[in-house]
């Protein structure tokens, strides 16, 4: 038998359906008697959809580099360049 | 029919020893990756540091990209891994315990509090703005090794292995906390998920 406890650990195996098929029985006889474990589960991938909505770097505002950063990197690998080979 | 890929022309160049070059490779992609360091690290003097190791990293590093994938790719990852190696000589501030933000079971096994019923997320522009706002300043109060578990995967894009790698510990631990960071992360969002 699994407890609620045991539901919340194993949640993101079940989703990502790598529990054996055994378990998954299990998991899902409890998921049908516990209302906590559902709503639960609910929850947890509300969550999950919300974290990855910040995924997509084109929505996402980017800040802009001073020009100045610019600048030193070009003029970092300019010296690096240099000490690397030497004239 | 064989198609051009940009960065091969780029790579070239650059692999010359041309300037143009290296400055369209850094214009091109220094605010994004400038966007990734400031995310691990959260401050701008270390991100700019970061970003600028990274670029000297992958200049340095040219002769073996061997182009399995994009050079945006390639640096992202440089700059990623350039950022961690900042945040592990810092002094770690002080953090909440994760275990606090776990659910919790009684002796039994059940769960000790009834467990509240979310809505839905909303389709109102503004409150989705707000919960993108909510959601960014939740991972940031996560414990250090969560959050930075959780940005890889979840907002960085690496896969499992790869965060392993950079992270340096195994998939099962990388699993571990991810799982973890979302239950933590699912108590700090609650607030906005009930009514
Ligand atoms: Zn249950």
């Amino acid at each position: 038998m699994m407890t609620c406890k045991d539901i919340a650990d194993f949640l993101s195996e079940y989703l990502d359906r790598t529990l054996p098929w055994s378990q998954r029985l299990v998991f899902r006889l409890h998921l049908l008697l516990c209302r906590d474990c559902r709503r639960y589960l609910d929850s947890y991938q509300k969550t999950d959809h919300a974290i990855c909505q910040l995924k997509d770097p084109g929505t996402s505002q980017e800040e802009s580099v001073p020009e100045d950063l610019v600048k030193a990197i070009l003029a970092a690998r300019r010296v690096q360049a240099t000490d690397s080979h030497p004239l | 029919m064989t198609t051009v890929n940009p960065d091969d022309d780029l790579l070239t160049r650059m692999r010359a020893g041309n300037e143009e070059a290296f400055a369209e490779f850094v214009r091109s992609h220094s605010n994004r990756m400038f966007a990734v360091a400031k995310r691990i690290l959260r401050d701008d003097e270390g991100a700019a540091d970061a970003v600028q190791e990274g670029f000297l990293l992958a200049f340095r590093s040219l002769d073996r990209f061997g182009g399995q994938s994009s050079l945006g790719t390639w640096l992202h990852r440089i700059v990623v891994n350039a950022s961690l190696t900042k945040l592990r000589t810092r002094t770690r501030r002080p953090e909440i315990l994760i275990d606090d933000l776990l659910p919790k079971f009684d002796q039994t096994g059940h769960h000790v509090e009834p467990v509240n019923r979310w809505s839905g997320p909303s389709d109102e522009p503004l409150q989705r703005e707000e919960l993108r706002v909510q959601i960014r300043e939740s991972i940031d109060r996560l414990p250090e090794d969560f959050r930075v578990v959780v940005l890889l995967r979840d907002i960085e894009g690496l896969d499992t292995d790869q965060t392993a790698e950079l992270l340096q510990v195994s998939t099962s631990v990388v699993k571990t906390r991810l799982h973890r960071a979302r239950q933590a992360l699912r108590t700090l969002l609650e607030p906005l998920f009930i009514k």
